[in-house]
């Protein structure tokens, strides 16, 4: 072996090591500029990527209603509150500067109207209520995780629950667990395909209670969605007005 | 193998600083990664890692310590920038629509006449 080999050896012998050192740092913190590569991974029941958190229009006075935006006059007006005294609250579907597209709780299911954004209070809801007419299950999201699933009953085949994207309109205590409601009964904006009236009202769809835990599972409502009386409860105190259904 | 006293000191002088290479390279391969950035992190977000040390010292050799400094001009942060003080005010996407959040209506005693 001559010097030079030798040398050649001891050199590749030292690149060696520094190239060993450099590695091992890699296992060092990193510097501000070069933290791509540091980011935490996703932590499991990480937010679903559904977008943001659906707004909501509140009004505690009589709301006017416009077919577009820019119309002079309003095409119908929303009394501060429901027929039943909720707090009136509409979910936002779209935006075009100063006016705001909302959901409206009237028939036909799905339509919508536009608000002045002055006229009206926003807030964000990150609560969604979803409801599996297949699977017969409500599952209740908050920023995209599921906090609450639980098996329904769902209208019948004569008497479906509509299917759509609705919201919740009104939260009513009926003031009697023992009620066919339950003690909580939610309405929504969506309304039966089939019965234009039912019981008084103009056939709305709700989520409620029931004095008949039962029947949960099975399709044996008039399109109402039924859950336990617990967990009406439960989903009272975490859901605001305004919270988005997406019933399918 | 036969080699002339000046290759053999080469030798063994590349020899020792390699080994001096190799046992800090060793030693930090097997550190356990800390849960957060520190150093020069720190300097451009203190919030982001752990908490700035007493010692000048301890920022390289123990990342993990969490008191703050008492010398604003300890480390190479200064924990006295209180991150809230109207620095950059968080996710630039966040603008100014962010509306408050909902709060949770109590429900109105009533007689509903949903499609049960």
């Amino acid at each position: 072996m001559t010097t030079r080999t030798i040398l050649r050896i001891a050199t590749a012998a030292v690149a060696l090591t520094l190239v060993l050192g450099a590695c091992a740092g890699g296992d060092r913190p990193s510097t501000a500029g070069d933290d791509s590569d540091d980011a935490p991974p996703a932590a499991a029941g990480s937010p679903a990527p559904s977008g943001p958190a659906a707004l909501v229009a509140r009004s505690d006075t009589d709301l006017a209603v416009f077919a577009r935006p820019g119309d002079p006059t309003p095409a119908q007006t929303l009394p501060a509150t429901t027929e039943f005294g909720s707090a009136r609250a509409l979910l936002v579907d779209a935006e075009d500067g100063d006016w705001l597209r909302v959901l409206l709780p009237t028939r036909p299911n799905g339509s919508t109207g536009w608000v002045r954004r002055g006229d009206v209070e926003l807030r964000h809801v990150d609560e969604a209520l979803e409801v599996d007419l297949s699977a017969r299950t409500l599952r209740l999201l908050v920023d995209g995780r599921v906090v609450v699933t639980t098996p329904v009953a769902i209208g019948t085949a004569d008497n479906p629950t509509p299917t759509g994207r609705f919201y919740v309109v009104d939260k009513l205590a009926t003031g009697d667990p023992d009620h066919a409601y339950g003690p909580i009964a939610f309405g929504l904006s969506g309304h039966s395909l089939e019965l234009n009236e039912f019981a008084g009202g103009d056939g709305q769809i709700g989520i409620h209670g029931t004095n008949d835990p039962d029947t949960i599972g099975q399709a044996v409502s008039h399109g109402c969605v039924r859950v336990g009386n617990d967990v009406i409860l439960q989903l009272a105190d975490l859901v605001p007005l305004g919270t988005p259904v997406v019933i399918g | 193998m036969n080699l002339n006293p000046g290759t053999r000191t080469l030798l063994v002088a590349l020899t020792v600083a390699g080994s001096a290479l190799v046992a800090p390279a060793v030693a930090l391969a097997e550190t356990p990664a800390p849960d957060g950035p520190i150093g020069p992190v720190d300097v451009a977000n203190p919030i982001d890692g752990p908490g700035p040390c007493d010692d000048p010292g301890d920022c390289v050799t123990n990342p993990t310590e969490p008191e703050p400094c008492d010398d604003p001009g300890d480390c190479l942060t200064n924990p006295t920038d209180d991150p809230d003080d109207g620095g950059d005010g968080g996710d630039p996407d966040d603008g100014t629509d962010v509306q408050p959040p909902a709060d949770v209506d109590e429900p109105v005693l009533a007689d509903p006449n949903f499609t049960g």
